[in-house]
């Protein structure tokens, strides 16, 4: 009840409105509490990124709000509306566009064909059966594989490609999807320093058009995209800040940054 | 076309209790009826414990779905017929035999077909489907379709009378036989549970189902954990045939009559637990002897499919979880 | 394997593929002419079989839900069209000389009961035999499909569900006829006189092509392209928007509306019905056919659901021990050749390939 209110005052203070905003989220797996209380923002046109250690609960954030896992309590609102359990298809239709942490593509099918599977629009039976491609269609296609750099890769078949191609497909059905918010987990996972820097500027052009929030460990990579970053730590929400901020953070330095300032300074 | 044969082992259990039941009840007494109904469910309730046994290894504990089951459990009671055939044994002396062959093939079977399709679950169960096929075919080939007839021991013949009326005819009685199918399938369920939960081999079973990699790191041959498993829960099928085989005919179709109901019990009780499976078997052997008594035995058979219909549609992961295995 | 094309529809007009099946439909418009009436009456089974096998291909081969209840919703179809031909028995070939079917009779029936007799008018029974197995899938479809449960549990429900079925027509003798079931029924007639052998044989015929042609046409479409895709995982197209437990309900009563309808035909021809359809044995049978022809290929199924049956139909001259071949054939197919015996055709010969059209090769594609 307390999170529905406080909406509503956020609203009545006449702030911005958030397109993705989580309400005191809790999620519960049989008695562990993988996140208590978690609330975030996402407004438009920004990119958030999500640090923290392992098991903090930064895929479970991402896996609630696209309804992967259930939300014990708490509430997600998407441009105003309650989405909290929503079915997995009904949220992905309404704009949220979601990346795995392994590539989770379609090995069996092109390149070409996981991005039509993906392509916005039309997720009936009989529209499927009748749907033509069109050279619109067509376009958006190569669109969005050029903006990903896999347009020599369209009728190769998925499993052909390497591991970083694998996840540029995905990111590439993301954007073929057309969400208004683009949730990336671990993008970079398996790349090579090119093709992480190649897809840190992929991240960038994207956000000029949709909001992304990115799951990350790679603290150079955060460095290249971070606007805003969000440390979660054992399922709460430890910092929130610039690079800057989260950096000199002492309790961020306590649990987290510890070690990896080290890596980050290097 | 295979055999088809629509009758189960609760229809002829159930025929054979009716008919006792009615040769009993002449007094009038509706409530001597209920008490065999009972009773008869608890003779029922023997049979699905030994029966599903087996299965409660291969796809409770190792999660293979072994569709060859009912045939592990015919090719038991052939093991006995052919004992008791050649050299004139005793049922009881037969049943290591039925253990044992049906324990080799087992592992045969585990080592040319199961083992190529690990981790990938409706291969599997074409495979053991293909495989229950050429079993019986087989079987028909060196018994022929005729039925075989086995003789259970003359000191477990007759009934044990409960209760008994003025005339010193018995009105509630169990017979011997059934009395000694219980107690084969509970000293079975035993031993299986002593092995599993309490000996070196049983936690390194457990082991390797929970973490195969890490099972094989701490120096687990797994494969041969494998092979002995699977041998070990198809030879506690073979041990059901040989002491069922006296209470039907035995013929290579006889199986499949066992195999559906094998399955329920297993998916009833629980996969988690090896108790479970004496779970499935009271509530399916009671709740189907209750519903015959008060319907008729075959809309109680599709009662209780329904049923388990249903319960694995509500209840897949606790009743009926699959860990791939890898 | 899969080609650049299978998710849309083609531009161009796959020629090599139309020309293969124009000779091959030839083929089985002339064999009747060649055949004696056994070939005629077994040829004309072998197509219906394949028909249902083709139906089963679409849940299994592409969807990946193995199914053994197709044999229930082939028989359904043939329950609702025996009851047809029954009812409509000259009132001197029945042997009681009324209207009541003689099982019936037998069973202490007196009036027939309300749901079979409407099955007496063609129209009613020609709904329902598409009508009933589709409700039937469609219910049975929406409460397993949308719910947690998949895979493999899926699978053992359906052989409950065939079990089930089968106590249960065994059971109620004075409406489905028992363990016989539904025997002696009049011929099909067509304006009064009946259809001879060989017109059976074409209308079958045609239920075939168009069984086959709308099963192709399906799978061309985005739609074989979802499919697939939930076949290969059924968890991430979720979070492209699909309602996946929505696109199995459909294929699943589309599948059992056109096994019905093959079961609706297999009456006629065999002029009888009855639980052994119903059976698991029978609903393997299916599940062969697809297995060794090979999933997903739609041409496979029918093949060997042919091939099988005229072997056996040989084989069972020779040997009694045709069902040790059946077991022995799926163990090597699922083990050694899991695509079937189509994947052991050349690679040109193979439906996705014939069906690829020539226009969207990479580099004209890129230029669009």
């Amino acid at each position: 009840m307390e999170a529905v209110l406080s909406v509503k005052e956020t609203k009545m203070d006449g702030k911005m409105e958030s397109v993705l905003s989580v309400k005191d989220l809790n999620v519960v797996f049989s008695g562990f509490k993988a996140l208590s209380g978690v609330s975030l923002d996402v407004y438009d046109g920004e990119i958030v990124t999500i640090i923290g250690p392992n098991g903090a609960g930064k895929s479970t954030l991402l896996d609630a709000i696209v309804s992967k896992s259930p939300v014990f309590s708490g509430h997600i609102y998407y441009h105003g509306k309650d989405i909290t359990n929503n079915s997995p298809h009904a949220i992905a239709r309404m704009g949220i566009g979601r990346k795995f942490q392994n590539p989770n593509v379609y090995n069996e099918l092109t390149v070409f064909d996981n991005i039509l599977l993906a392509l916005k629009g039309t997720h009936g039976i009989l529209a499927s059966i009748a749907a033509k491609l069109t050279k619109a269609k067509k376009g958006k296609i190569f669109d969005v594989l050029s903006r990903t750099g896999l347009v020599d890769q369209a009728f190769e078949q998925v499993s052909s490609l390497s591991h970083g191609q694998k996840q540029w497909v995905e990111i590439a059905m993301v954007l073929a999807q057309d969400p208004s918010i683009v949730l990336l987990d671990e993008p970079t996972a398996g790349m090579t320093a090119d093709e992480t820097y190649m897809t840190g500027e992929i991240i960038k052009s994207i956000s000029k058009s949709h909001s992304v929030v990115v799951i990350e460990h790679d603290m150079e990579f955060v460095k290249q995209i971070a606007e805003r970053i969000v440390v979660l730590h054992q399922g709460k929400v430890l910092a929130e800040g610039s690079v800057e901020e989260v950096q000199s953070n002492p309790k961020v330095i306590e649990v987290y940054l510890g070690h990896e300032t080290i890596k980050a300074a290097a | 076309m295979l055999a088809f044969d629509p009758s189960s082992v609760f229809l002829s259990t159930y025929l054979l209790a009716q008919e006792e039941a009615e040769a009993v009840a002449e007094g009038g007494f509706d409530i001597v009826t209920l008490l065999n109904q009972a009773l008869n469910g608890v003779g029922i309730v023997g049979i699905l414990l030994l029966t599903g046994l087996g299965l409660a290894i291969t796809f409770g504990v190792m999660r293979i779905i072994n569709l060859a089951h009912g045939e592990f459990i015919m090719l038991g009671a052939y093991v006995t017929f052919v004992f008791q055939d050649a050299f004139g044994m005793d049922l009881l002396m037969t049943i290591p035999f039925a253990f044992l062959v049906t324990a080799i093939i087992g592992a045969v079977v585990e080592l040319t077909i199961i083992r190529r399709l690990y981790g990938n679950p409706l291969e599997t169960l074409l495979a053991t489907w293909g495989l229950s096929i050429v079993l019986q075919g087989v079987v028909k080939l060196i018994f022929t379709a005729q039925l075989k007839y086995v003789k259970a021991p003359p000191y477990l013949s007759g009934n044990l009378p409960l209760l008994s009326d003025d005339a010193g005819g018995a009105l509630i009685s169990i017979s011997y036989y059934r009395m000694f199918i219980i107690a084969v399938a509970l000293a079975l369920l035993g031993l299986t549970m002593y092995l599993f939960y309490k000996t070196s081999w049983g936690r390194q079973i457990r082991a390797v189902t929970q973490n195969r990699d890490m099972a094989k790191c701490l120096g687990v041959n797994t494969k041969l954990v494998d092979m002995g498993t699977f041998a070990y829960g198809c030879g506690l099928a073979g041990v059901a045939g040989a002491v069922i085989s006296a209470l039907k005919t035995v013929a290579p179709p006889m199986g499949q009559d066992y195999l559906v109901d094998a399955w329920m019990v297993v998916v009833t009780g629980g996969v988690d637990k090896l108790i479970g499976v004496l779970a499935g078997s009271l509530l399916i052997g009671e709740a189907n002897a209750v519903i015959a008594f008060i319907l008729n035995d075959p809309t109680a058979r599709v009662i209780v499919l329904a049923a388990v219909i249903v319960l694995i549609r509500y209840r897949p992961e606790g009743l009926f979880t699959i860990q791939k295995r890898s | 394997m899969a080609n650049a094309v299978m998710g849309y529809k083609q531009s161009s007009f796959p020629t090599k593929l139309a020309a293969i099946s124009g000779i091959a439909l030839l083929i089985f418009i002339i064999l009747p002419f060649v055949f004696g009436d056994f070939q005629l009456s077994l040829m004309s089974k072998l197509l219906l079989f394949g028909s249902l096998g083709i139906s089963l291909d679409l849940v299994w081969g592409f969807t990946g839900i193995l199914s053994f209840a197709h044999g229930v919703f082939f028989t359904l179809g043939g329950y609702a069209s025996a009851y047809y031909l029954k009812l409509n028995l000259s009132a001197d070939s029945n042997t009681y000389g009324g209207e009541l079917p003689d099982f019936m009779v037998w069973n202490g029936l007196e009036t027939l009961p309300w749901f079979i007799a409407p099955l007496k008018y063609f129209p009613v029974a020609l709904v329902a035999t598409v009508a009933v197995p589709a409700l039937f899938a469609y219910i049975l479809g929406y409460f397993i499909f949308r719910s947690k449960v998949s895979g493999v549990y899926i699978t053992i429900i359906t052989l409950a569900i065939s079990s089930a079925l089968t106590t249960f027509f065994v059971s109620q003798q004075a409406y489905t006829g028992g363990t016989n079931g539904i025997t002696d029924v009049s011929k099909l007639s067509f304006l009064g006189s009946p259809i001879p052998p060989i017109g059976l044989y074409f209308i079958i015929l045609a239920f075939t092509v168009f069984v086959l042609a709308l099963s192709w046409w399906l799978t061309q479409s985005n739609l074989g392209l979802i499919l697939r895709s939930i076949n290969e995982n059924e968890k991430r197209i979720a979070f492209l928007g699909y309602d996946v437990a929505q696109f199995k309900i459909f294929i699943w009563t589309l599948s059992a509306a056109l096994a019905g309808m093959a079961g609706g035909l297999f009456v006629p021809l065999n002029q009888f019905i009855s639980p052994v359809y119903l059976a698991v044995a029978f609903g393997t049978q299916v599940v062969i056919w697809v297995a060794i022809g090979g999933r997903g290929t739609l041409v496979g199924p029918l093949l060997a659901a042919i091939l099988l049956g005229q072997v056996q139909n040989y084989a069972e001259k020779v040997t009694q021990d045709w069902q040790l071949v059946i077991g022995i054939l799926l163990l090597v197919v699922v083990l050694f050749i899991p695509n079937g015996l189509m994947s052991l055709l050349p690679k040109q010969l193979s439906l996705a390939n014939l069906s690829k059209p020539k226009v969207l090769q990479t580099s004209d594609a890129v230029k669009n």
